[in-house]
């Protein structure tokens, strides 16, 4: 390969990389709007999230103990990181594991303070990702077994979009889309009316503002992981993307916050029943490609 | 106006603190963000962290056993921050005035900048407040921004 697309390859993501913090702060924006909306309240204006960022920044910090901001950083690089690996077509099983391992310092962040606040989110954060991290890494293989190979460049070459082949896993995925996304019913960990905000409790300042810029890279991580589903296409891939936002966003707003063992429960049966299913359609029509 | 005091000026964040009334103001706060007088308008989100918030709404009389609670909270949230007293129990005493079980009035214990007097207070009263809130916060940084400027100048 002498004569590489660097548009494609190189020059598209790295737009997108830098645009994605925007893009994830719009999206949140939106969210609070669509949310207020629904509430027949008029609500914030759409660059709300911006100006919370921008007034953390400005704030006095408030430190507890070291250790918990470099937590707080490295869930941030974590987390761009992934982005990087997802929009740079890198192993797509690496990048998965990495952004689980986002979720890990966030952890730990929460366990680092001596709040119960933060005890009791970083013990439900674990819970979570219990729940969601099998059943995104079963997908994750489904993938591999339709394209026959964990990189990302695979599902762009593949005949046919994954949608056709994987429908039911990317159903999967939308049943865990909340926990990941932090909404409800899946809140579990940022319960803010009952452990105020979970493993973020403790942190104030720009320090608060690092969590809310990385929010939006995880907003817009999730949101670009969905798209692979169909990037044959791109009018139906930010179609994709839209519908699972719009999901998002009406979900939390119709539904009530689920105790842990019930989301454990509910996810589990549920995502594993669509994941059997899918991979029983997959080998019976013979799609799959051996190693 | 530079872009940091007006972001700060457009996305205020409230603690909400009842310290022992009677709850008819905490009700017209809570009235504040159903959808006839949405505060969220102003960017204004009910925190429950004294840690990421910049206004304190305070609600009934200061109980005695209620003062170190306060005074801890007032300590906890960074600067700039402003307090509000909500009502007539918070600003003056009201008809808890010479009650054996507490302080008098809530500027005994931390300092307040915004008094929303009523009993109850309307929603509109307590929205009046927070936007006249919001400017003390930003004369406020000033002045703190000022105090480093001539500590630094004292030090050099």
């Amino acid at each position: 390969m002498t004569d590489i697309d660097y548009v494609t390859t190189y020059g598209i993501p790295l737009v997108l990389l830098i645009l994605s913090p925007f893009i994830g702060g719009l999206l949140t924006g939106i969210d609070r709007k669509v949310t207020a909306r629904i509430q027949n309240r008029r609500g914030p204006p759409i660059i709300q999230p911006f100006y919370d960022t921008i007034k953390l920044f400005g704030k006095e910090d408030k430190i507890v103990n070291k250790t918990y901001l470099v937590f707080g950083a490295a869930y941030l690089m974590t987390v761009v990181f992934s982005l990087i690996l997802l929009l740079f077509r890198y192993d797509l099983l690496i990048t998965t594991f990495i952004f689980g391992l986002s979720f890990i310092f966030l952890v730990l962040a929460g366990y680092s303070t001596r709040s119960q606040f933060g005890y009791v989110g970083a013990t439900r954060e674990l819970m979570q990702m219990l729940t969601y991290e099998p059943i995104l890494l079963l997908v994750v293989f489904l993938i591999r077994l339709v394209t026959g190979s964990f990189e990302i460049g695979s599902i762009y070459s593949a005949a046919q979009p994954l949608l056709y082949t994987l429908p039911l896993a990317l159903l999967a995925i939308f049943v865990i889309l909340p926990i990941k996304a932090r909404k409800s019913p899946f809140d579990i960990a940022d319960a803010h009316q009952e452990i105020a905000q979970g493993p973020e409790t403790e942190y104030s300042g720009k320090y608060l503002g690092l969590l809310y810029i990385t929010h939006f890279f995880e907003l817009f991580f999730i949101l670009w992981f969905i798209g692979l589903f169909f990037v044959q296409n791109i009018a139906a891939r930010l179609a994709l993307m839209g519908i699972a936002y719009v999901f998002l966003i009406v979900i939390d707003n119709v539904t009530a916050r689920l105790r842990v063992d019930q989301m454990l429960k509910q996810v589990f049966i549920v995502g594993m029943i669509l994941l059997i299913i899918n991979l029983i359609y997959i080998i019976a029509t013979g799609r799959w490609i051996p190693a | 106006m530079s872009l940091s005091e007006l972001s700060r000026k457009k996305s205020p964040w409230v603690l909400h603190v009842g310290t022992g009334g009677c709850n008819g103001c905490d009700l017209e706060i809570l009235a504040c963000l159903t959808p006839r007088y949405d505060v969220s308008r102003f960017g204004v989100m009910s925190t429950g962290n004294p840690k990421q918030a910049d206004v304190m709404l305070v609600v009934g009389p200061v109980t005695l056993k209620y003062k170190e609670i306060i005074k801890n909270l007032y300590d906890q949230m960074p600067d700039p921050k402003v307090v509000i007293a909500v009502g007539t129990c918070a600003s003056t005493g009201g008809i808890y005035q010479g009650c054996y079980a507490h302080c008098g009035s809530l500027d005994k214990v931390i300092p307040v900048d915004v008094y929303v007097p009523g009993c109850n207070v309307r929603p509109e009263a307590v929205i009046d407040g927070l936007v006249l809130a919001l400017d003390i916060l930003n004369e406020k940084e000033r002045k703190i921004l000022e105090e480093k400027k001539t500590k630094a100048k004292g030090a050099a």
